[in-house]
């Protein structure tokens, strides 16, 4: 895939730059957009009624239509009164999904505001529908259905493909149905249902399944070592996304020359084909503005090259000719977004990307070349006014000095950042505001951060994986032991002699549900797939505990594991490394992004570990009931947490990398705009100019957190020998007991949450230490040296805490110390001494 | 009228002069912008405790209400001076009202308070703490972390049921416990200090306010109510971002910069000197301290053997006069203060903060001294100041810990009590009238907080 383009000379042109095409969704999107149009100007005449329609700009991403109207109201003439009325249609583009394009229509008249968004569809019936609506000429929409889409939405928290915004990847970027890994999970988890639902058949079947996954599991290594990553990106559109600074400009108004409107229109277009560089784009392009007299479309020629953009204006009014020109610098490009999709082909874990129109920081390159492109425009135009002056006979001296803007910020980013943060304070939702429609008003384009959006998630996948996935699994442990699902049954047939093999038949269903779950929420597998990754886990996990257990029992018998230390860690090591391998393999299976075998040694040895370590607790601890339970289970929850985390980490990150990130992610989807991160911060500097934005895990400042954990720590080691009573009476270490352990867990939490936070610095630890010190010096001066001494000294020590402290400081310092001392135990009867000899004579 | 008759009683010259003085002493000190007003009360507190009870209220009312209008007056007296009659005026009447709205509901709630059982008292207990948490301004998982290390350090030493030593590691000095006032002290006055220290001398001409305040009236009634209200709330609702409010918050006294409007420093005026007044309700009616200004005072009347609460206006009937008497009497003599000592005032703005800092250092040493007479006590009043530093340099409230330590004894001793009634069912938490309504209470502020630091949020960003 992408495209390898082979120059002249034989090289490869290898350098990282998109193709370009006609055929993209943005231009799907723009057709899209003009239909609409025709069809809301149609509706409009068909009703006779005259209204504001405005579209969408060349460059602006997503597309979009704006009608408004001002109903009059009351009868005849009512003085003006009037309902005033709005319709938005944004036409979004989706490469890499089913429907590439989508339609979210908005619609107020008066009081009541309805939407829909996300839509797949809006046939020309529809919009003319939304158009009556809006101009009091028709019923709600057909297509405006609340109640259903609500339902539905609540739906789509569990099974995302409920919602009605619900656009499924294209079939080219996902795995099909029919792959070798499902159809080898149909089969397993066939043979599985027969064995354990049809005793008769089990004698039969035992040997396939242990065969079956004996035969995976030798395959996995093979299987999942060598993998080929490929990238592949959505083509780029033509037309890239604007965002226009202005630099310099021109501008002269011909008089009486407003015949010649036509002629210089096409002399200049010739000329700047004729005279077209490399790289240097051209065309005549319509835009539009809200004007006194409503909306009007003008035409200009737009000339561009790279990230410079030269607008030429040739506009008659009345008699005369107006010619001038705008150069801008274009602050926006398109940026490639994190994988939306994988696809697993053979060995190639192919990862998806799309565009999204983004931030693009000029250079000083691209403001010479605007010059350069400037000056080739106005040369251009300056022979072709001269030459239309002096053919019709027009005696005006024109002013051929360009006009320069302030260019000495202009590459200053500081200057664009305001304009971000209005940006983020449009699109910021509102408290109970949620509605299915963003709050971004048409016409504002969103620019995402440069890095790249972030993956669309919905509902429970909202929520990071890393945490998602161990919480379903332990609740559904929580679940299924309090509904006393949890009894182990013994195997119909002895595996050997005086060997039972016994089993929780449920036992690994959580860890299933929590695979299955995040291969469809994660990894985009269908909802087929996903409950295919769960039964696979199921079906694997007995399948390869029952074969183990059959190789064990030829080795060593029942009593044997039960009462050897030795052999029962060594059964209890097989057989997480096994489930483990389970999970893995189904986990895989879906989710291209999880072969690595790097990741299979670590997670495999840490569960491994980890489940042995948890059952030797229970036994040496002796631990019963409900909190053995809870040990017993954490390795799956573990399992769970891993298994997440590998899902949504990105390629080569380690684990606080992931976990960071995939809590950034949640945080700026929360937030709904990609590049506030920055703003943030910025203003966050703004406030308080040594103020750091930690991140997570960002220890920087972190000193409250570790003034918390230190005093948890130190309270729960003074403790450890204070009874805690029962409930009912309660002992003297109860309630510290409680309260500390919270603490610890508050302190830890404030040292890996993100707040704002002021390191303390240089100045600060100066003040700390010369401040201890003058106070160490009084404790300790106190009986050697008598009050005024040590008193004066630690004012002198103190003193020094200021960075600006100067010798007059101390001095004062020394003597207001002993001043105090003085006037304490003359006026206060302080019991201080204040010589060291005062109280020996 | 039995309050004005006692009222008039309490009204000795001993009384006056020391709240004279006090309001003097507030001033003073806040004029020299190293300490805030909560460690300027802390750090008068080991004087009261060598005076007799009537002279050591007057003292503490009067630095009290000194301090905090010492504080509201900075920023005018620095650049509007043309504002410093609205403002007084405004913290005045603001007062005033509030002390009016306490009088008048004091009686009905500490009747009420006077049906509280153990289950009810530590559920008013939980509100507090959890409230104060709330509204709380910074980080909300350090403000509970801090209260959490303030019950636990509250906790430290011998069991009162059971003698048994708790978390001591066997030094004898931490057998008694933690003595409120060297955590008062050290994390307010040291941590002031040596927060005054390390940040150099900062112009304060940037905190001048602009403009004129405009209908002087409207704003104060408005600026009042808010401030009764705020002072209603736990911490005095000192993380709610008004405008009332923020300017008034404890964390850093000179670094908020809502000043800067003429009607926003009258209105910060009038609500400040309605949240002190207001603030004194819940400590006086139900025993339980809602500010840090209000934990501290509570300490000072421990410190003379006085518990507050429901039954304060019978059993020490002398002092709550005095106590409500020195308040409106300071209240009403702080804007005649002001007016009067505004030149010499306003020059001790110019003193830079490393002049005096050291010498307030001694005097926080020496009063803690002076009240435990052990040396080692100084020492933990060293580590909380330089705790209190970290602190309020991160942005939390040092208050929170103070109110935790305060609380500690008292929520632990409350709930052993209803456990034991109970049986140890901790559902008596919950199911009694009082106790669930206080815990809907609860509830209702967090969740209201948590709204309004949402909002803030996206305004501010």
């Amino acid at each position: 895939m992408g495209s390898q383009r082979i120059a002249e000379r034989g090289v490869l042109d290898a350098r990282p730059l998109r193709s370009v095409s006609a055929e993209t969704p943005w231009d799907e999107a723009r057709k899209a957009r003009d239909r609409l149009l025709d069809t809301v100007n149609g509706t409009l005449a068909d009703e006779g009624v005259e209204a504001l329609v405005m579209r969408s700009q060349a460059g602006n991403y997503p597309a979009w239509l704006r009608l408004e109207a001002w109903l009059p109201v009351g009868a005849g003439d009512s003085g003006g009164a009037c309902e005033q009325s709005e319709l938005e249609m944004i036409v979004e583009a989706k490469p890499l999904r089913l429907h590439p394009v989508t339609y979210t229509v908005r619609a107020q008249r008066g009081k009541t505001a309805i939407s829909i968004s996300g839509r797949r569809r809006l046939a020309d019936p529809d919009v003319a529908e939304w158009v009556r609506f809006v101009i009091g000429r028709g019923p709600h929409p057909r297509s405006y259905t609340p109640v259903r889409d609500n339902v539905l939405r609540a739906v789509s928290w569990i099974v995302p493909a409920a919602a009605p915004e619900h656009n499924p990847m294209a079939a080219a970027v996902r795995t099909s149905l029919l792959d070798v890994p499902t159809i080898a999970a149909v089969l397993l988890c066939a043979v599985l249902g027969f064995s354990l639902y049809l005793p008769a058949l089990a004698g039969l079947v035992i040997p396939t399944i242990g065969g079956l996954a004996l035969a995976a599991g030798l395959a996995a290594p093979v299987l999942f070592t060598r993998v080929e990553r490929r990238d592949w990106v959505t083509a780029e559109p033509r037309d890239g996304p604007r965002h226009l600074r202005h630099i310099d400009s021109w501008h002269a108004v011909l008089a009486g020359a407003a015949g010649g409107e036509a002629q210089l229109k096409q002399r200049l277009m010739t000329r700047l084909g004729g005279s077209a560089e490399a790289g240097l784009t051209y065309k005549l392009e319509r835009y539009g503005h809200r004007t006194p007299n409503g909306y009007e479309e003008r035409e200009r020629l737009t000339v561009t090259h790279c990230q410079g953009e030269v607008q030429l204006h040739i506009q008659p009014f009345g008699e005369d000719l107006f010619v001038g020109w705008q150069a801008f610098l274009n602050w926006a490009q398109w940026a490639e977004t994190q994988p939306k999709a994988r696809k697993a082909v053979g060995r190639r874990d192919i990862a998806f990307r799309e565009l999204t129109p983004s931030w693009y920081f000029p250079t000083q390159f691209d403001l010479i070349d605007l010059d350069s492109l400037s000056a080739l425009v106005q040369r251009i135009v300056e022979a072709e006014v001269r030459a239309l002056l002096t053919e019709a006979r027009l005696d005006q001296e024109i002013d051929f000095e360009v006009m320069r803007a302030d260019r000495g910020n202009a590459l200053d980013q500081r200057s664009v950042w305001p304009e971000r943060a209005q940006e983020r304070a449009r699109n910021s939702w509102r408290f109970l505001g949620t509605g299915p429609v963003r709050r971004t008003s048409v016409g504002e384009m969103k620019l995402a951060a440069v890095e790249g959006s972030v993956a669309e998630r919905h509902g429970l996948a909202f929520w990071p994986a890393v945490l998602l996935l161990p919480l379903v699994t332990a609740l559904a442990y929580w679940g299924l032991s309090s509904s006393g699902q949890m009894t182990a049954l013994r195997f119909q047939r002895l595996i050997a002699p005086d060997f039972t093999y016994s089993f929780i038949p449920l036992f690994h269903l959580p860890i299933a549900l929590a695979v299955g779950l995040g291969v469809h929420y994660y990894a985009k597998a269908r909802l087929l797939h996903a409950l295919l990754a769960a039964l696979l886990v199921a079906a694997l996990t007995f399948a390869m505990h029952y074969v183990y257990n059959i190789a064990l029992a030829q080795v060593v018998t029942q009593r044997a594991i039960t009462t050897n230390e030795m052999i029962y860690y060594w059964v209890l090591a097989g057989s997480f490394l096994l489930s483990g391998i389970a999970c893995l393999m189904a986990a895989t299976a879906f989710a291209p992004q999880l072969r690595e075998p790097r990741l299979w040694i670590w997670s495999l040895l840490l569960w491994t570990v980890w489940g042995v370590g948890t059952l030797w607790l229970v036994r040496s601890q002796r631990l019963t009931g409900n909190t053995s339970s809870a040990v017993i289970w954490s390795t799956r929850v573990l399992m769970a947490a891993t298994i997440g985390w590998a899902l949504t980490r990105e390629a080569g990150g380690g684990i606080v990398a992931s976990i960071k990130a995939s809590l950034a992610r949640s945080r700026q989807a929360a937030a709904d705009a990609a590049a506030t991160a920055t703003v943030k911060a910025q203003a966050a500097a703004a406030r308080s100019l040594e103020a750091v934005k930690g991140g997570w895990l960002d220890l920087r400042g972190a000193h409250p957190g570790v003034l918390l954990v230190a005093l948890a720590v130190a309270a729960l080691v003074g403790l450890e020998r204070v009874s805690i009573g029962t409930s009912s009476r309660v002992g003297p270490g109860m309630v510290p007991l409680v309260l500390s352990l919270l603490l610890l867990a508050f302190g830890l939490i404030a040292l890996i949450l993100p707040w704002r936070r002021r390191p303390i610095g240089a100045a600060g630890m100066r003040s700390i230490l010369a401040t201890l010190a003058a106070g160490i010096v009084f404790i300790v001066g106190l009986p050697l040296l008598g009050g005024l001494t040590s008193a004066a000294i630690a004012g002198a020590v103190a003193a020094q805490a200021s960075e600006r402290a100067e010798p007059m400081d101390m001095g004062f310092g020394a003597l207001s110390g002993a001043l105090v001392v003085i006037l304490a135990v003359s006026l206060l009867k302080l019991p201080v001494e204040l010589w060291p000899i005062s109280g020996r004579l | 009228m039995d309050l004005i008759d006692g009222l008039l009683l309490a009204l000795t010259p001993a009384l006056i002069v020391c709240t004279t003085a006090g309001l003097a002493v507030g001033l003073i000190m806040s004029m020299l912008r190293i300490l805030s007003p909560a460690a300027i009360v802390a750090l008068a507190l080991p004087v009261t405790f060598a005076m007799a009870v009537n002279g050591a209220i007057g003292l503490l009312a009067g630095i009290v209400i000194g301090a905090q209008y010492g504080r509201a007056v900075v920023p005018v007296l620095i650049g509007g001076r043309h504002l410093v009659p609205a403002v007084v005026t405004a913290t005045c009447v603001g007062f005033l009202v509030a002390l009016l709205a306490v009088a008048i509901c004091l009686p009905a709630l500490a009747k009420t308070a006077l049906t509280f059982g153990p289950a009810e008292y530590g559920a008013a207990i939980i509100l507090l703490l959890i409230g104060a948490v709330a509204l709380a301004p910074g980080s909300l998982v350090a403000s509970f972390g801090l209260v959490l290390a303030g019950l636990v350090l509250g906790l430290v030493g011998l069991d009162l049921a059971t003698g048994e030593p708790r978390m001591t590691f066997g030094i004898v000095d931490l057998m008694d416990g933690i003595d409120m006032m060297t955590v008062a002290i050290g994390a307010f006055v040291i941590g002031d200090v040596v927060q005054a220290m390390a940040r150099g001398d900062t112009t304060p001409a940037a905190l001048a306010p602009q403009g004129n305040a405009g209908s002087v009236g409207a704003v104060i009634t408005k600026g009042s109510m808010v401030g009764v209200l705020l002072g209603l709330l736990p911490g005095s609702g000192a993380g709610l971002t008004t405008p009332a409010s923020e300017t008034l918050c404890e964390a850093d006294p000179l670094d908020s910069a809502d000043h800067a409007v003429a009607e926003g420093a009258v209105r910060a005026a009038a609500a400040g000197g309605a949240r002190i007044a207001a603030s004194q309700l819940p400590l006086l009616a139900l025993g339980l301290p809602t500010s840090t200004i209000a934990v501290l005072l509570f300490g000072g009347l421990i410190l003379h053997g006085v518990l507050p609460g429901p039954e304060l206006g019978i059993k020490h009937a002398v002092v709550f006069s005095s106590l409500v008497a020195s308040f409106g009497m300071a209240a009403l003599m702080v804007p005649v203060l002001i007016l009067v000592a505004r030149g010499p005032l306003t020059r001790l703005l110019a003193v830079p903060a490393r002049r005096f800092g050291p010498m307030l250092l001694i005097v926080a040493l020496l009063g803690v001294y002076s009240v435990s007479n052990r040396l080692a006590e100084v020492g933990f009043a060293l580590c909380f100041g330089a705790a209190g530093y970290v602190l309020s340099r991160a942005g939390c409230d040092r208050g929170l810990l103070l109110l935790g330590l305060v609380m500690g004894r008292l929520l632990e001793e409350k709930v052993r009590q209803a456990l034991l009634i109970s049986r140890g069912d901790l559902w008596v938490m919950v199911n009694r009238p009082i106790t669930a309504s206080l815990l809907v209470a609860t509830a209702l502020i967090v969740l209201g907080a948590w709204w309004w630091r949402s909002q803030g949020r996206q305004h501010s960003a």
